[in-house]
């Protein structure tokens, strides 16, 4: 305790050997290193390798957007995890890191260590990241896909269409159509289903399904 | 492979029973126990929003002849019956001809 406080009344002391401009020029290089390690370091684990370093991404959400045209496609863009999943500027990416530190929880405890696990927590996941994109109007689409530089005439009729109608007039977001273009849709049902319910008439009970498809119908 | 067909034109059918086809892209469509990708424009309550053509009533009845509430377990897996096309040339020729084609020949 004596030596946390000499430790303490040495810090408030003025310095006796080093020049002011030492420990200003010494504070600022310092502050350059660590910034630059704290964002390099963050950075980091914005990578696809990061992120797919834990069997529970790389065979599950990751081995189903290789399939989607986020992936591969004509023009060679690649979306990867961290475009859709971490928000860009500073602040909110810090926030959704933070929030993330509940995945390394996860990760220990694997809370999703197998496909089955994964398969029944995927419609609270998935919910979980609508909400996101619904709450900020889909910003990691906007990132990308920006109204204003879409040219619907180069669209099919039918997405024009539908644009023009639920996008342009703002009575939709993205995500109220896009889902499940990156990664396969969890079991819907009517209640948790797309917004609109649309969804909901395709409340077909998974039981009597599965009994069909057993030939036991 | 040519891309899918995206034209959004209904296609004549070539026979009456012949289940339509589909006149847009379907790549990477989930249609499994899980989801239906297509139901969520062209079920009952969707169409109004999406203004795509309803699934025929005839897919809600089983097979005893019970109309059900929504698409019968029978008939929910869409791409069994109807497909999306490819703009191209068949390697194969075939001699086909439709129903009205054949009438009109005999006469």
């Amino acid at each position: 305790m004596n030596r946390l406080k000499n430790f303490w009344d040495t810090l408030w002391r003025p310095s006796t050997y080093f020049s002011l401009a030492f420990l200003t020029m010494g504070g600022f290089i310092a502050g350059i290193i660590f910034w630059g390690g704290f964002n390099t370091a963050m950075e980091f684990t914005n990578t696809e390798a990061f992120c797919t370093g834990c069997h529970e991404m790389r065979n599950n959400v990751y081995a189903e957007l290789k399939r989607t045209i986020h992936f591969s496609n004509r023009s060679g863009v690649r979306a990867k995890c961290s475009d859709c999943h971490v928000p860009h500027n500073w602040i909110d990416k810090v926030a959704r890191k933070m929030q993330a530190s509940k995945e390394v929880w996860g990760k220990i405890f694997g809370t999703i260590n197998t496909r089955e696990k994964f398969q029944a927590k995927r419609l609270e996941l998935a919910q979980r990241e609508w909400h996101r994109y619904k709450s900020n109007d889909s910003l990691e689409c906007r990132n990308c896909h920006s109204e204003e530089a879409m040219d619907f005439t180069r669209q099919s009729k039918r997405a024009a269409e539908a644009h023009e109608r639920f996008l342009v007039s703002g009575e939709k977001t993205c995500i109220d159509c896009h889902k499940g273009i990156s990664h396969e849709l969890p079991k819907m049902s009517a209640s948790n289903s797309m917004p609109d319910g649309a969804m909901a008439s395709a409340n077909i009970h998974v039981h009597q399904l599965k009994l069909y498809l057993a030939g036991t119908d | 492979m040519m891309p899918q067909s995206n034209n959004d034109l209904r296609q004549v059918r070539n026979y009456p029973e012949q289940p339509p086809l589909i006149p847009h892209k379907t790549d990477g469509y989930q249609v499994d126990l899980r989801s239906n990708k297509c139901l969520t424009c062209h079920s009952r309550k969707a169409v109004g929003e999406s203004q795509a053509p309803m699934v025929s009533i005839t897919h809600f009845m089983d097979r005893d002849g019970q109309f059900l509430a929504s698409v019968s377990p029978r008939r929910y897996f869409c791409n069994q019956c109807h497909v999306s096309q490819h703009e191209s040339k068949p390697w194969v020729g075939n001699t086909f001809v439709d129903v009205d084609t054949l009438l009109q020949k005999k006469q």
